[in-house]
């Protein structure tokens, strides 16, 4: 049958994409596939096709006709994945490493930047939909930075509700901690919708909503680099500082200012 | 790792037509003939590397 696959013309587009193996009943490699892929059927031969994760797809005793073999092979490729080519391996092998650095060293927004190389391979899901192992690699890095999002956005929505009953302090604390998560995780898909509701449940509380675009001004005002920049924050800052009701909002944007004058 | 490469960049040589003949243990294949410890090992880090499933025949050696 394998003979068969390597001659065949009209079988040579599904062979390319497998692993074709032949294995010998009497060897001690035998004993070890037929433990972990159980066939149906006693008789030999067996024909097997086994996911490159090692689930058993298809298991069963006898030969197959070359009709047969193309129906099975095509089954088998619509429920592999993405098959990779060298390049690819490359591709995903590097930027599995820069997310990982970034992501253990908690800079989630530069790991999801790291991305951008890889968005091709990457499905509706966020994840490349491949069993290879720099596939799936990847894609368990992801999913630890999206269980590490999931809590740290859910806790960030708990101390919002809080706030809404707190001080003008808590208040503060809650939205610059909500501005925080948002940049480090705005450009995480699944993380979208509930960035979101977020924002929505700050603007429910008027003053918090009245808070919020202060202290947004004043967290961009403080990240100011280039001398436009300053020069557009202190006239902004000199204006929140005359008009804003709040003593702890002025308070914060007279040390900002004071900085972008040194 | 210097292992898995090497198995990773024979594999993008070697022909549609890899047979893995046993017992010699060897793969042939259009472009290249090699040695490897074990055909099966090598045919699953060629398949968990690409992503390619295995297509297995077993029976009996002839």
């Amino acid at each position: 049958m394998l003979k068969r696959l390597s001659t065949n013309r009209e079988l040579a587009p599904y062979v390319a994409q497998v692993v074709p193996i032949k294995i010998d009943t009497a060897s001690s490699a035998w004993q070890e596939w037929s433990k972990q892929h159980k066939a149906d059927g006693s008789g030999i031969p067996k024909v097997y096709v086994v996911r490159a994760d090692g689930e058993t797809l298809f298991a069963r005793s006898g030969s197959l006709t070359n009709e047969q073999l193309k129906l099975l092979l095509s089954a088998a490729l619509n429920n592999a994945g993405l098959v990779l080519g060298q390049k690819d391996v490359q591709t995903l092998t590097a930027v599995t490493n820069q997310f990982r650095d970034f992501r253990t060293t908690g800079d989630p927004k530069s790991a999801l930047k790291s991305l951008k190389q890889a968005k091709r391979y990457l499905g509706k899901s966020g994840q490349v939909a491949s069993y290879a192992k720099p596939a799936m690699e990847l894609n368990q890095e992801i999913q630890l930075l999206v269980e590490t999002a999931n809590d740290s956005i859910s806790q960030t929505a708990s101390e919002v509700e809080q706030a809404k009953d707190q001080t003008e302090a808590e208040q503060i604390r809650a939205i610059q901690k909500y501005l925080g998560v948002k940049d480090q995780y705005s450009d995480l898909r699944s993380s979208k919708s509930d960035l979101s509701k977020i924002q929505s449940s700050i603007r429910e509380n008027d003053q918090m909503k009245s808070l919020y675009d202060s202290v947004k001004l004043l967290e961009l005002a403080s990240s100011a680099k280039s001398d436009s920049q300053k020069s557009r924050y202190k006239d902004k800052l000199a204006k929140l500082i005359e008009t804003s009701p709040f003593p702890l909002i002025k308070s914060q944007a007279e040390a900002i200012l004071s900085q972008l004058k040194e | 790792m210097l292992l898995i490469n090497r198995h990773m960049t024979a594999s993008f040589s070697l022909s549609a037509a890899i047979l893995f003949c046993f017992p010699t243990l060897q793969v042939v294949g259009q472009d290249e003939t090699s040695e490897v410890s074990s055909p099966l090992q090598y045919a699953q880090n060629i398949a968990a590397i690409t992503g390619r499933p295995i297509f297995a025949v077993a029976g009996q050696s002839t």
